[in-house]
Order: C-alpha cells, then sequence, then structure tokens
C-alpha cells in the first residue's frame, strides 16, 4: 500500500508518518504544491497512492485546492470512481461548511485532530485498506 | 469498541444529534398519520425510507456503528415493502418496529452524549429486525426474495463513501504550559515537538487505555506500587504531599517528552513503550489533576478571545469583564467550566445582545456588555459563576410557543416565567429561526447543563429585571481538604 501525507507541521507530520510506516509505504510533503507534485509522479510512475492524508490549512496550496487538483489528475490519466485513490482530509478545523465542501470535492473522510488513531485505522479497514498488521 | 464521550463542543456532532432527533420526530409524525388509516401506504413507506437512509448515511459517517447496524438492517427490511412484490405491511407489527427504532435511537443518542454507547448496543434491534424480516421472507416465493435482495444491495453501493473521525480529546490533558516551560527551562527544545506530537501520542494511548490501568499499575515497579498506595489513601494526604506529586508528574511529563525525542528516528521500536510509559503517568495525572486546584483565571485568555472572534465575525462590540478570577477550582472542572462559559458567551453575543443600532435605540450604550462573575461560597461549599449580558433578553412568549411546539408543555400548563425560560435547556428547543455555526441549533444548552450537572452541579437562567440575561452555575466542593488550601496553593501557582 502506498501513502501520501501533506502536513506543513512537523509534529503532526512525523507522528502521521510513524503510524501509517507500520501498514505502508509513506511519502511526506509539506504542502499542497509538493503533495500535488508528488502525486504527478506516481501517475507518471505508474505506482498510484491508496491513500493520501491531506492538511487544509497549508501554505502554497491548500488541502482543499489540493483535493481538487488531485481529482483532475486522477480523471484525466482515466481512473474512474471506483480506482481512485482514497482521501482522508486531516486538520484541526471542524467547522460544519468546511467539512460539506471537502466531502462535495471528493474526499472520502475528514478527520479532526489530535487524530483518534483508533478511528482513522477502522476509517481505513472500512475504505478497503489493509491494515493487519 | 466503546464510543468515547461525545465532544459537545463539536459541531458535527451537534449537527448530527439534532438532524437524528429531527429524523425520529419525523417517523412519530408518520406513525400518526398511518395510525388514522390503520395502514401504511405506499407514500408513507417511501417517506419512512427516506428518513431511515438519512440515519443510515449520517451514523455511518459519524462511524456510530450502534446506530448504523440495526437502520441499515430496517432499512432492508423495507426494500420488501417498496418494491410492490405483494408485501402487505402488518399494521400493528410494523408500527411495533418503526416504535422500537425510535425509541432506541433516542436512547442510543443519550448514552452517546454520556460517553456510554457502545457500538454493539444496536445488535439486539438489528437481531429483532432480522428475525421479522426472516419471517417475512419465508412467506414469499424465493425469486422475489432474490430479487428484494439484489436491488436492496445494489442502491447501497452507489453511495459516495463519508467518513468524519471526531477529534480524539483526552479529558485530562497535561497541562501544556506547564510541561512546556519546564521542558525548555530543560534545555529540550521545540514546544511544537511536545504539544502536538504529546497530544497525539496521548490521544492514542488513551484510545487504547482502558479504565483498569490503575489494576495493572499495581503489578509493576515498587516505586510505582507505593505511589499508587500512596494516592489511594488521598483523603489523608496532606496539601503538601499533593504538591510533591503534583511536581514529580511533571516531571515524569518532561521525562516522557526526553524518551520521544531521543527515540524519533527509531520511535516504531519503542513506541509501545513509550504508550505504556504514557499510560502510567496519564493515570497518575488523573489522579493527581482531581485532587489539585486551579485558578479559574486560566480561562480568561480563551473567553476573551472567543468575544473578539464573535466581535469581528458579527461586527458587533461587546465587552468581556471578569471578576473572582483567584478563585480556585477543581483543576478537572476547568474543561467543563470553559466549554459552558465559551458556549453561553457566543450565545449571547450571537442572540443576546443587540446590534448597535437597536441598542442606542432602546437607550443602551453601544457596546453590549457581559460580565462573568466568579465566586466561592460558604467557606469553600461550593463554587460559583454568573454570566450577565444587557442584551434583549429572553423572549419568555417565544419559548413557550416553541415548547408548547415540541410537545414539552401543553397550552394550559401554567408555569412561571422562571420555568418557562429554564425550558431552553431541552434539547431541540430552538427558537432561532436559522441556525448558524454559532448557535442557535438548539442542542447546545443541553449539552451544557449537562456538562455540568456531571460535576454535581446546577445551572441555571434568568431574565434579568433591568434588561438581558443571567446565568448562574454552581458545582459544590467534594473535598473536605480545600479548606485549608489557600496558602498552599499559592506555592503551586508560583510554579506554574
Amino acid at each position: 500500500m502506498r501513502i501520501l501525507i501533506a502536513e506543513d507541521d512537523f509534529a503532526s507530520r512525523k507522528f502521521m508518518m510513524r503510524f501509517l510506516a507500520k501498514y505502508a509505504e509513506v511519502d511526506v510533503t509539506v504542502d499542497g504544491e509538493e503533495a500535488v507534485q508528488a502525486f504527478e509522479y506516481s501517475l507518471q510512475d505508474n505506482l498510484h497512492y491508496d491513500l493520501v492524508c491531506l492538511d487544509i490549512m497549508m501554505p502554497k496550496m491548500d488541502g482543499i485546492e489540493a483535493l481538487t487538483v488531485i481529482r483532475k489528475l486522477e480523471e484525466e490519466a482515466g481512473f474512474t470512481k471506483g480506482t481512485q485513490c482514497k482521501v482522508i482530509m486531516t486538520t484541526a478545523l471542524n467547522e460544519v461548511d468546511q467539512v460539506d465542501k471537502a466531502f462535495s470535492l471528493g474526499c472520502e473522510g475528514y478527520a479532526v485532530k489530535p487524530i483518534d488513531v483508533n478511528k482513522f485505522l477502522t476509517v481505513m479497514q472500512r475504505m478497503g485498506l489493509s491494515v493487519d498488521n | 469498541m466503546k464510543i468515547k464521550q461525545a465532544d459537545a463542543t463539536d459541531p458535527m456532532m451537534e449537527i448530527f444529534i439534532e438532524e437524528c432527533l429531527d429524523l425520529i420526530t419525523q417517523y412519530e409524525t408518520y406513525m400518526g398519520m398511518a395510525e388514522e388509516k390503520q395502514a401504511y401506504d405506499m407514500t408513507l413507506i417511501n417517506e419512512i425510507f427516506r428518513i431511515t437512509h438519512t440515519i443510515k448515511a449520517d451514523a455511518t459517517m459519524m462511524m456510530f456503528e450502534c446506530i448504523t447496524v440495526p437502520v441499515r438492517v430496517f432499512e432492508k427490511l423495507l426494500y420488501y415493502y417498496r418494491d410492490e412484490n405483494g408485501c402487505v405491511v402488518n399494521y400493528p407489527e410494523f408500527t411495533a418496529l418503526l416504535r422500537d427504532v425510535t425509541d432506541f435511537v433516542r436512547l442510543e443518542i443519550d448514552k452517546i452524549l454520556d460517553g456510554n454507547a457502545d457500538d454493539t448496543d444496536g445488535n439486539g434491534l438489528r437481531d429483532k429486525i432480522q428475525e421479522y424480516r426472516d419471517e417475512l421472507a419465508s412467506g414469499l416465493l424465493p425469486e422475489v426474495v432474490e430479487s428484494v435482495e439484489k436491488n436492496a444491495k445494489d442502491t447501497i453501493m452507489d453511495e459516495p463513501m463519508r467518513f468524519y473521525i471526531g477529534s480524539c480529546t483526552a479529558d485530562k490533558e497535561p497541562d501544556d504550559n506547564a510541561a512546556g516551560e519546564n521542558a525548555a527551562a530543560d534545555g529540550f527544545e521545540a514546544g511544537s515537538i511536545e504539544a502536538a506530537q504529546a497530544e497525539s501520542i496521548i490521544a492514542a494511548a488513551k484510545c487504547k487505555t482502558s479504565d483498569s490501568t490503575y489494576e495493572h499499575a499495581g503489578d509493576s515497579a515498587n516505586d510505582e506500587k507505593n505511589v499508587y498506595a500512596w494516592i489511594n489513601k488521598r483523603n489523608t494526604v496532606t496539601t503538601d504531599e499533593i504538591k510533591e506529586l503534583y511536581d514529580t508528574v511533571c516531571a515524569l511529563q518532561r521525562v516522557e517528552a526526553k524518551l520521544i525525542n531521543r527515540f524519533q528516528d527509531r520511535f516504531s521500536e519503542v513506541s509501545d513503550i513509550i504508550y505504556e510509559y504514557h499510560n502510567y503517568v496519564a493515570s497518575m495525572w488523573k489522579w493527581v489533576g482531581n485532587a489539585t486546584t486551579a485558578p479559574v483565571s486560566q480561562l480568561s485568555l480563551k473567553l476573551h478571545r472567543v468575544v473578539e472572534e464573535m466581535n469581528t465575525r458579527l461586527d458587533k462590540n461587546v465587552h468581556l469583564s471578569i471578576c473572582g478570577e483567584d478563585c480556585l477550582v477543581e483543576r478537572h472542572w476547568l474543561d467543563n467550566i470553559s466549554s459552558v462559559l465559551i458556549h453561553i458567551i457566543r450565545n449571547s453575543i450571537d442572540h443576546g445582545i443587540e446590534s448597535k443600532e437597536m441598542r442606542l435605540k432602546n437607550g443602551k450604550d453601544e457596546h453590549g456588555n457581559i460580565s462573568v462573575a466568579y465566586s466561592i461560597k460558604n467557606d469553600y461549599s461550593y463554587f460559583e459563576a454568573v454570566i450577565e449580558d444587557d442584551g434583549r433578553g429572553f423572549d419568555v412568549e417565544k419559548i413557550r410557543e416553541a415548547a408548547i411546539q415540541k410537545k414539552l408543555i401543553s397550552e394550559t400548563d401554567n408555569l412561571k416565567e422562571e420555568e418557562i425560560i429554564n425550558l431552553v435547556f431541552e434539547p431541540g428547543l430552538t427558537t432561532s429561526n436559522k441556525a448558524n455555526i454559532y448557535s442557535g441549533r438548539g442542542v447546545g444548552m443541553d449539552a451544557a447543563k449537562h456538562s455540568i450537572e456531571e460535576l454535581g452541579g446546577t445551572m441555571s437562567i434568568f431574565n434579568n429585571t433591568t434588561s438581558g440575561t443571567r446565568v448562574v452555575i454552581t458545582i459544590p466542593f467534594h473535598n473536605a481538604m480545600l479548606h485549608e488550601e489557600d496558602t498552599a496553593n499559592e506555592d503551586i501557582d508560583s510554579r506554574r
């Protein structure tokens, strides 16, 4: 399994990486721009990510924008709904409008920090990502 | 998996609860309509299906298996009636089942709010509905059953996945400030690593922690055994010893932070040990937190910030004044008091304080005023917080009407003004026409009252004699020890 993380806060980034490294190959980026770049490379190399975790508040390009771009890239590369990667927004914001917006733009999960690790893993399972370690 | 205490301030949670209760009320309306004809026609069935589908989707998103499980099965049952495969609805049996569902969801929501809900709570109801469906299916042709089941499955596949993972807030978090500052003083770098990282690890550990860590601790090293035995006799422990303990627990937290930092490159190798270590420290902190006090001044900054934020967003100019900040309360009360005060203040600025023009028109000064007054009463028998604003006060008639509409009281009930105003604590009662982000959902007040009652306290609302509203919160002190604590706690204060 391949996971892409986009998170501008060092500590959160490290934590997500360590926690997910048990289950997958994890790539870490520090803002939306890098994340989109990494995603593009992955498509070029034919190493599609299974899961993308996007922080919302990030410099250069925020998570919502990055989500839109990533979905666009997938569409153009011919990935249909069923084969697209799963996206979970990981953020401190929990305002309802924000959550609704994110879902309507195509993410499957919205996790509010500090992340409830157990629930996160449950959601990954429900999304069909294997976390059987 | 046990469902943790619902975060009363999580807006998604508020919306979920409100929507769910609203949907349940709709069920009841349709049951009323069916009662007249003693039958469920296709329109009613379709409506009931729509409601069921929505509850299922919402509960799935919020990850409340306790509700999703039985509702999902109920939805599948409804497919039999929808597809006009000759399935006539048996009025009394179906009504009984539907009533079971509504009662269950109402109860379960209460449990969720209390933090007592468990994923498996809905299994009994699920089995009951499943049995009914099996009975129903047994009287039908197998092809019919197959087609209905297939149909049900197909539509379910089309739904977009949506999962909302609420934050994992540990309820007795270590005081970030104290631990952080002390760590920095020790030359330990970066409060940011400590705060966020510690938070996440704490969250993870909390999720792994059962309430029996105390028992486990008894099995470990002698030192810890002694500490626990010591804590166990806390009713007779003096405040000096508690201070010592408090400092020691803070030191242990610093050690934890150092460990995390030292092993950050090989974290996975030691993470389980660190989690274990953290569990014990968190458990001790819980005890220490319960036995020490803190001044309510700790909340003031937050309250002022909320006022600033609301002022900016709503273009109002409300002044907040706080007095009695030196009052010492039990440390673990702070979170509850904080979230309740924030809610009251938000409500006040949103609904209570009128616009500048209105105020000037009514001869009030342009800016609004909110005052928070803390006091200790009756020689440490209880703590009181009084929050007053000089806004428009409660519209008693509106509340009465809304309450009558929600069937909380009847037209003929003769209630005093005070009693009517306190009805705002009923869940779902809101007289605001459009719920906005900050308030008006009718859920916050009852959660707030609940939050205070959890501490053994009470919360009441009054209309001020001049104008505006007054909220009074009282929380009793349990600990006889606190009487001697004034001087002792000055020292703790100076160390923070």
